[in-house]
C-alpha cells in the first residue's frame, strides 16, 4: 500500500471556482472580470485532474518510472485522461472538453471568456468530480500501464505525422 | 476516378466540395483494416475498385455533413473502419439535432460539425480525433429558449457516441461541444 500524504485537498480548487463564479464575478472591477473567469475555469480543471491523479497515486504502482511520470511530469494529464477514458468513455470526453477550456483560459489571449463558458466549465468539472470515486474504484495498475502505453503510442504516431 | 497509388491526398478546405479527384495512398495497414485480415496477401488481390468507390462515397458524405481538417483526411483514409464509424456518428448526431429541433435547427445555420484533430498545447503528442459540434448564434438562442445548455447537449452527444461506436473506436474519438 503506497503512502501518499496530502497537505492540500484538490476539491478546494473546485470550491474556489464556484466561489469566484457565485460571489466575485459580479463584484470584481470590469477590467478584472475576464481574469477572474479564466481563473475559475483553470481551477475547476485542476480540481478534477488532481482528484483523479491523487486517486491513481494512492494505488500501489510498482512501476517506478510510471509513478514518477504521474507524480511529477506534465504527461500525467494525458495519462489521467487515458485512464478515465479506459474506465468510462463519457467521463473521458468530459475531461478532454474541460482540458480544452482550461488550455483556452490559460493560454489563448485572442479569445474571451463569457459567463456561459464559466458555467459550462463548472458543470463539466462537477460531473467529473461526481464520477471520480466510481472511476477510482475501477482503476488498478494494469489500467494505468495501458493508459501510459497508449499515450506513448499516440506520441509516436504524431511524430510520424499520422 | 480513383487510382490506387502513392500520391498525396488532394483535398479542398472549402466546405461542401468533395475533391474532384481522390488519390488514395494505399498501404498494407489499410488493406488489413479493410479486409480485417492480417495476412500478407498481395494488395491487388484485396483492394477492389468497388471498395475504393465506397471509400470515396464515405468521404463525399463526410464533406457534405461537416468541415473536415485536411490533415485528418489522410488519417481517415488509412483507417477506413474509423472513417465509417465517424460518418455513422455524424449522421446520428445530425438526426439527434434534427429531432430535438423538430426541424427548426438547421445544419450550417444554427450549428455545424467539424472533424479535426485536437492537439494539447502543453503535453507533446497528446491528441485525439475530435467530432466537434459548434452551436451558432441562432442555435444558441434556440437552445437557451428551451432550457437546453451546452452541457446538457454535451451529455447527450457523448452518450450517443458510446451507444454508436464500438469500444476500441470510442477510445480514439472525442465528442466536443462548443
Amino acid at each position: 500500500m503506497s503512502l501518499f500524504l496530502k497537505a492540500f485537498e484538490p476539491m478546494s480548487f473546485y470550491g474556489l471556482a464556484v466561489y469566484i463564479k457565485d460571489e466575485l464575478l459580479d463584484k470584481v472591477p470590469q477590467e478584472l472580470r475576464e481574469a477572474a473567469s479564466r481563473t475559475c475555469v483553470s481551477r475547476a480543471y485542476y480540481a478534477a485532474f488532481l482528484l483523479l491523479r491523487d486517486a491513481i497515486l494512492m494505488l500501489p504502482i510498482r512501476n517506478v518510472e510510471l509513478r514518477r511520470r504521474v507524480e511529477r511530469t506534465n504527461v500525467a494529464h494525458a495519462i489521467v485522461a487515458e485512464v478515465i477514458r479506459a474506465v468510462d468513455a463519457n467521463v473521458g470526453d468530459y475531461f478532454v472538453n474541460l482540458r480544452r477550456l482550461r488550455n483556452r483560459a490559460d493560454y489563448e489571449t485572442h479569445t474571451s471568456f463569457s459567463p456561459d463558458d464559466v458555467i459550462y466549465a463548472l458543470k463539466i468539472a462537477g460531473e467529473i468530480i461526481s464520477n471520480s470515486m466510481t472511476i477510482a474504484s475501477k482503476v488498478q495498475e494494469p489500467v494505468i500501464l495501458s493508459a501510459w502505453r497508449r499515450v506513448q503510442e499516440r506520441r509516436r504516431m504524431r511524430r510520424r505525422g499520422r | 476516378m480513383l487510382e490506387s497509388g502513392s500520391t498525396e491526398i488532394l483535398t479542398s478546405t472549402v466546405r461542401y466540395q468533395p475533391p474532384a479527384n481522390i488519390y488514395v495512398n494505399v498501404h498494407v495497414d489499410m488493406t488489413r483494416l479493410w479486409s480485417q485480415d492480417s495476412s500478407t496477401t498481395p494488395l491487388v488481390s484485396i483492394i477492389r475498385d468497388n471498395e475504393l468507390q465506397v471509400i470515396r462515397e464515405y468521404l463525399k458524405r463526410l464533406y457534405s455533413l461537416s468541415r473536415v481538417d485536411p490533415d485528418v483526411v489522410n488519417d481517415l483514409l488509412s483507417q477506413p473502419l474509423i472513417l465509417r464509424r465517424v460518418l455513422t456518428l455524424l449522421v446520428r448526431i445530425y438526426e439527434y439535432m434534427s429531432n430535438i429541433g423538430g426541424g427548426e435547427l438547421r445544419l450550417d445555420e444554427d450549428f455545424h460539425f467539424e472533424v479535426s484533430r485536437w492537439v494539447d498545447s502543453e503535453v507533446d503528442g497528446w491528441s485525439y480525433l475530435q467530432v466537434k459540434v459548434v452551436l451558432l448564434g441562432g442555435g444558441v438562442m434556440w437552445m437557451a429558449k428551451r432550457g437546453i445548455d451546452r452541457f446538457a447537449l454535451l451529455k447527450s452527444l457523448v452518450s450517443l457516441a458510446s451507444q454508436v461506436l464500438p469500444k476500441e473506436v470510442r477510445q480514439e474519438i472525442v465528442v466536443v461541444v462548443e
